[in-house]
């Protein structure tokens, strides 16, 4: 079963946020439908943030020059890392890789702890109070399934985001990177390949990574490192204070433990 | 667009100027993309830093309205460097064509300005000529179409022989008065004017006169940055003549190409939704040039070129709207068009008639002028002395509601409306034409919400009401309303868009066949057709299905011309580009006088020498499919621009009514005086009282309008999406961190921007994407905003940018100069 | 059915796709868990030209009894590829929106979908029948095109117009649709017929 990845070309990008609206399309998510929910942004980045019913933003980052500026967009939205926080913070499984190597959420087992929110190094996962559960990217893994890339990367325009098989990406990324570096971009950098022990996202970011907005040498926060080892009984013991949730949630969380995590338990 | 979307991707260079297609034609960027990919050049010019020019190789900034001192600097660069295409400009263009000695320009004016009524008197814009060729009207002749019986009786027009010199030395001909023209724009003087740095131009000049070595091609995309001037239309011809110097005309990834900004105006304008023309670009007849059909097939039948077929096309319309009731004997009911009276009668115009109380009834499809208006408090103004508007639409659009905007009383306005629900584009069945001229079928896909009901039932509806009304209790000229065909009705009596795509398509009156294209239109009476440049988008006689109508055709392969070694991207198997399917208008200039292609990598017409090789429809006469089943071939000639009666592409433009070069001059706001002449407007420019302009030491600041990816047009169609809302929720300025810090201000802050015409409310934006201009020695700052926001719309509201901007336009066409104006602005007080 | 979705709608122009697949270049993928429900099962497809800007890039709506629950790029179309920008993609709110409460489906809420009517002097609208609009607006524009009409000019030629209606718009709507309102224009008499080219 081969992994699969997002490849974002920030120097083909026009920030025409198309991936923004495709991917609400796609994933039925609402906006607000009155004038006062929205603030205006001192930017032409709307919205500032992810949210639960926003799963991607395209960043805008401004770099004044002689003539005109450099304007760098990113996309922002879930990295799919391989070394993935918000999965270990997770005490109850409900945060897991599946098999083409992306990050989901399974809402029935998610129970608004909120720790992945907190442990993510880029903010990505959000929590919803109405439901008391937290949302984010999932790669859109119905149309993977069929056959489809996912809403924000068949929507592109430019081709600034191709979908595939992970390692054809990482050369597609590659092989881009070479171009640009020889057309004068020198600053230019890929992300994703091997931060996080390898992101399901890659990114050319032409103007280099800080231009961009990314994090440089992402970690996981060493303090989920350790909740992780002790996860399998702490987990137990968090989620005995959610009363309601019952013994079939403790069950089901245990048995995603031992079929997807165990290696990373006993690293 | 002369060219189309794909084609960009064969481009060698792309010059974005007056336009922003990143941002408001996002998936162009697709094919610019894929010609940089192939190692295109791609140059955005711009007062301010745009999405567009932040994916650019090499971005000018350029002070709002000064186009035409940047293309005259590149004019006098190309022509001193002799950069220009020569075998294409001495064959292809008129620069050889002699001018009148009696021409001249000074200082601004071309000869014969009468100051007294503000117009040219065009007497001496006129070509040398000798001698006389006369239409051959004999039976076998190509215009034996003139004497057919039924045909309406007028006397042809009498072409002349124009003179030429070939070498481009005679001191009148048309290159040597064009480089005495632009010798006055140096490049020191149009930087100066522009802002736009020395090197910078120079290097944008180089880059783009590049593509004039034979076999290159660039493009030039643009919008209404370059027509919404006083002098827009002299903009277009500007880029018009750098693409014929260049010899980029017919060439795959080149041409000039206007990237228009709703789904369908092109095919409204096609369909003459305008006070001046008629479907398919003919004059509205006006009493006093054109009193009786012959005066009007006199003065409109040009001398040459296609256009020599208009009799046809005028008849075979005027047969579409009165059927039977057109006949030989009355003119074809030519006198039920009703006839202008010569006066101005555009968007401006009417809403001065509006608001003197000639104008007292008022229909909208789709338009929102509340918002979309230039100077349009004055505009909202002008709607109450209506008696009665009716508003078509999907919204409560500003003017639907304009009695609820915040200056207005409604006890105290007595205009009737009636806002009748409107359906969806999915939520009908019908054609569009793109910017590219593809006319392509939309199917419907789900009913209209509610009582919603599509545009063609509305108008059916109404129309038959009408119809009905006057057969029943007389009126004025009843016949004008009764007499006129209404036959696009469905068995159940509603309207029937495949039965309207017949009578725009053309048919045969006797049998009621649909023609194959307009090649067979006839101006006896025979045939019927309501927009001959769409004849043959709806051809298929065999059935009604769009699916199997050109229209409607979804063959995307990208095959090559048999013959041909590879594609251009022409896609003629995917629905319709009018004119018969052809993809790059004035093919034939791909191509040497031989018929060899400038680019054979990227062939659009070749010449074998037995036959012509197409990746296109050839836009000339290249063969004659002879009775006995055989086919003619037509060897090469040079004529090719068939629809100008030079058969040449111009350099100098004598029809224009403001002189046949582009001339720089300010803007009818500005902040500086114009150092390229005297003349500091454009002189043949018609201002009223109402534009209330301001000057710069009142406003010392420049303001321009645009639109954003997130929005469009007056907003209703975007402000009411809480998808797009959320992505660009509110109105704002943006204004660079030295004016800011001039006028103490920081993003989020309340502005106030101001003038004669209004004020209105946004928030700051400080950007260094707006800079300083250096002008003349002079420090100017520009400010932009969106046009997109108004009062009404549930998800956002805000305010209006053109309660600033000015009720003055173009010379040639009244396209008001929402580009560049005067504003202050100030920290609102709280 | 044998038959591709896409040569399907190739051929007549819409199609029910119960059981066709896009022909993606891009890797399908089982999933280790139980494959998501996927929301396309039993739509009727149709494709469409967008209605914003002048590019005419072609879109797929999907239908589910007679409600368009989907609405992208079509793939088949050679100037957008399947891509659609934001404006192209939020299409779909034109009509639709979630609810941001419930999260359900339901009719843009700021959608006019009744006859509205606003009398002299009012501040408000009143919901109409349509058949009252048609014959109230058409009795308007007889009056004023009657009181205003000039068969001759004052040089006696015949001129048959009104100059007292005016006709606005028609960028956004289709060919058919503009060529029978400006008919509609002309046989009224009226000069005054503009719309959004010129401005």
């Amino acid at each position: 079963m081969a992994e699969t990845a997002i490849f974002y070309d920030a120097s083909k990008c026009t920030a025409c946020k198309g991936c923004q609206v495709a991917c609400k399309q796609w994933n039925q998510l609402s906006s607000p439908l009155t004038a006062d929910e929205f603030e205006f942004t001192k930017s032409y980045q709307s919205p500032l943030e992810l949210a639960d019913k926003t799963w991607i933003i395209i960043t805008f980052a401004e770099v004044d020059q002689d003539i005109g500026i450099e304007w760098n967009f990113m996309r922002n939205a879930c990295f799919h890392c391989t070394d993935a926080a918000c999965e270990q913070a997770c005490p109850t499984g409900a945060i897991s890789h599946v098999e083409n190597g992306a990050v989901v959420i399974d809402q029935e087992k998610c129970i608004g702890c909120r720790y992945c929110v907190n442990s993510c190094p880029f903010g990505v996962p959000k929590w919803r109070e109405a439901e008391n559960k937290t949302f984010k990217c999932w790669l859109c893994q119905d149309r993977q399934a069929n056959g489809r890339s996912p809403g924000c990367v068949g929507t592109c325009p430019t081709g600034a985001l191709t979908f595939g098989e992970r390692p054809a990406m990482v050369a597609a990324a590659q092989t881009r990177l070479d171009e640009v570096k020889a057309a004068g971009s020198d600053k230019a950098e890929l992300y994703g390949v091997d931060e996080l022990d390898g992101m399901h996202v890659i990114f050319l970011a032409h103007r280099g990574l800080e231009a961009h907005g990314l994090i440089r040498d992402p970690q996981v926060p060493g303090s989920i490192k350790f909740w992780q080892l002790m996860k399998p009984l702490s987990g137990l013991a968090f989620a005995a204070t959610f009363g309601g949730l019952g013994i079939s949630f403790l069950a089901s969380m245990g048995y995603d433990r031992d079929s997807n995590n165990v290696e990373e338990v006993e690293e | 667009m002369t060219n189309h979307w794909v084609d960009i991707k064969n481009a060698d260079v792309i010059m974005a100027i007056g336009g922003n297609n990143a941002e408001n034609h996002p998936i162009s960027m697709k094919w610019v993309t894929e010609a940089k990919a192939n190692g295109a050049e791609y140059i955005v010019v711009d007062p301010r830093f745009t999405r567009s020019a932040a994916v650019a190789d090499t971005y000018g900034p350029l002070r709002s309205g000064t186009d035409i001192a940047f293309f005259g600097g590149l004019f006098n660069y190309i022509i001193e460097n002799e950069k220009y295409h020569d075998e294409y400009v001495k064959n292809y263009t008129t620069a050889s064509w002699l001018v009148s000695p009696d021409y001249g320009f000074d200082d601004g004016l071309f000869t014969g300005f009468d100051d007294a009524s503000g117009k040219y008197d065009k007497a001496t814009w006129i070509y040398q000529t000798e001698g006389e060729a006369p239409w051959d009207t004999s039976e076998t002749g190509a215009f034996s179409w003139v004497n057919a019986p039924n045909t309406p009786a007028f006397t042809p027009p009498t072409p002349k022989t124009p003179l030429k010199d070939p070498t481009l030395q005679d001191p009148n001909c048309v290159f040597q008065l064009m480089k005495k023209h632009y010798e006055r724009y140096t490049p020191e003087l149009c930087s100066q004017i522009s802002g736009m740095p020395l090197d910078r131009m120079m290097e944008i000049w180089e880059t783009f006169a590049s593509t004039g070595e034979p076999g290159k091609a660039g493009t030039i995309l643009y919008a209404m940055g370059m027509t919404q001037h006083t002098y827009g239309s002299q903009n277009v011809r500007a880029m018009a003549i750098t693409q014929l110097l260049l010899g980029n005309m017919g060439m795959a990834g080149g041409g000039v190409n206007a990237l228009r900004g709703e789904s369908n105006v092109q095919g409204s304008t096609d369909m003459a939704m305008l006070f001046h023309i008629i479907p398919a670009y003919m004059a509205t007849p006006v009493a006093g040039t054109h009193p009786s059909l012959r005066d009007y097939l006199e003065k409109e039948t040009p001398t040459g070129g296609y256009w020599t077929n208009k009799p046809k096309f005028l008849i075979s319309l005027l047969k579409e709207m009165y059927g039977e009731y057109a006949t030989a004997a009355n003119d074809y009911a030519y006198d039920m068009l009703p006839k202008l009276n010569g006066k101005n009668h555009s968007h401006i115009a009417m809403f001065e008639a509006m608001n003197e109380g000639i104008v007292k009834g008022l229909f909208l499809w789709g338009q929102n002028p509340a918002v979309g208006g230039p100077n349009c408090s004055m505009e909202r103004k002008a709607m109450e002395q209506l008696d009665w508007m009716v508003a078509v639409d999907m919204w409560e659009t500003e003017t639907a509601a304009f009695w609820k905007a915040p200056t207005i009383e409604p006890s105290e306005v007595n205009t009737e409306v009636f806002l009748l629900p409107a359906a969806a584009a999915y939520e009908k069945a019908g054609s569009i034409a793109n910017s590219g001229r593809w006319i392509q079928w939309r199917w419907k896909a789900v009913e209209p919400p509610g009582e919603a009901k599509d545009d063609a039932e509305i108008a059916t509806e109404i129309a038959l009401e009408l119809q009905r009304l006057y057969a029943e209790e007389g009126g004025a000229l009843p016949e004008q309303l009764t007499k006129l065909t209404w036959d696009y009705v469905d068995e159940a009596g509603k309207a029937d868009p495949t039965k309207i795509a017949r009578a725009i398509n053309g048919y045969t009156v006797a049998d009621n066949k649909l023609v194959a294209n307009f090649t067979k239109l006839a101006a006896d009476g025979s045939t019927a057709c309501g927009n001959w440049i769409y004849s043959g988008y709806w051809n298929n006689e065999d059935s009604m299905e769009p699916a199997d109508q050109p229209t409607g055709a979804r063959d995307n392969a990208d095959n090559a011309g048999e013959g041909l070694a590879a594609p251009i991207g022409s896609y003629l198997g995917w629905s319709f580009a009018w004119p018969v399917n052809r993809r790059i208008i004035y093919n034939r200039a791909s191509a040497d006088p031989a018929g060899k292609p400038w680019n054979p990598d990227k062939v659009v017409v070749e010449w074998d020498g037995a036959k012509w090789l197409r990746n296109d429809v050839p836009d000339f006469g290249y063969k004659k499919d002879l009775p006995d089943g055989t086919t003619l071939w037509t060897p090469p000639g040079t004529t090719a621009f068939i629809m100008q009666p030079e058969g040449a592409g111009r350099l100098w433009a004598p029809g224009m009514a403001d002189g046949p070069f582009p001339e720089h001059y300010e803007p009818y706001e500005s902040p500086t005086t114009n150092t390229m002449s005297a003349q500091q407007n454009d002189p043949a420019v018609v201002v009223w009282e109402s534009a209330s302009l301001g000057s710069k030491e009142q406003f010392p600041i420049v303001m321009t309008t645009y639109r954003l990816t997130e929005h469009w047009q007056t907003g209703q169609m975007t402000r009411n999406l809480p998808w797009l809302v959320e992505t660009m929720p509110k109105m704002f300025i943006e204004l660079s961190p030295e004016l800011a810090d001039e006028k103490g201000l920081v993003s989020g802050d309340n502005v106030i921007i101001s003038n004669n015409r209004g004020a209105i409310k946004a928030y700051a934006l400080v950007t260094s994407r707006f800079k300083p201009f250096d002008i003349n020695g002079e420090i100017i700052h520009q400010i932009g905003a969106p046009w997109h926001w108004g009062y009404s719309g549930s998800c956002s509201i805000g305010g209006i940018a053109n309660d600033l901007t000015p009720n003055v336009g173009d010379a040639n066409t009244m396209i008001p100069e929402y580009k560049a104006f005067l504003v202050d602005i100030r920290k609102e007080e709280v | 059915m044998n038959v591709t979705r896409r040569g399907f709608l190739k051929v007549t122009g819409a199609a029910f796709a119960t059981s066709f697949m896009y022909e993606f270049a891009g890797t399908s993928t089982a999933l280790a868990v139980e494959a998501p429900e996927w929301r396309l099962t039993n739509v009727t497809e149709t494709p469409s030209i967008c209605c914003y800007c002048s590019v005419g890039c072609g879109s797929i709506n999907s239908v589910i009894d007679g409600e368009l629950v989907n609405l992208e790029g079509d793939p088949d179309h050679p100037i957008n590829r399947g891509s659609l920008c934001s404006k192209g993609s939020a299409q779909f709110n034109i009509r639709n929106v979630y609810d941001p409460e419930t999260g359900k489906l339901e009719l843009n809420p700021f959608r006019v979908t009744t006859v509205k009517y606003r009398a002299a002097g009012s501040s408000e609208w009143e919901d109409k029948e349509w058949d009252w609009a048609i014959t109230e607006i058409a009795k308007r524009v007889k009056k004023t095109r009657d009181d205003s009409f000039e068969t001759t000019d004052e040089n006696g030629v015949t001129v048959n117009r009104s100059e007292a209606i005016g006709f606005l718009g028609g960028a956004a709507l289709d060919d058919e649709e503009c060529y029978i309102i400006q008919k509609l224009a002309r046989a009224l008499g009226v000069t005054f017929i503009e719309h959004q080219a010129r401005i």
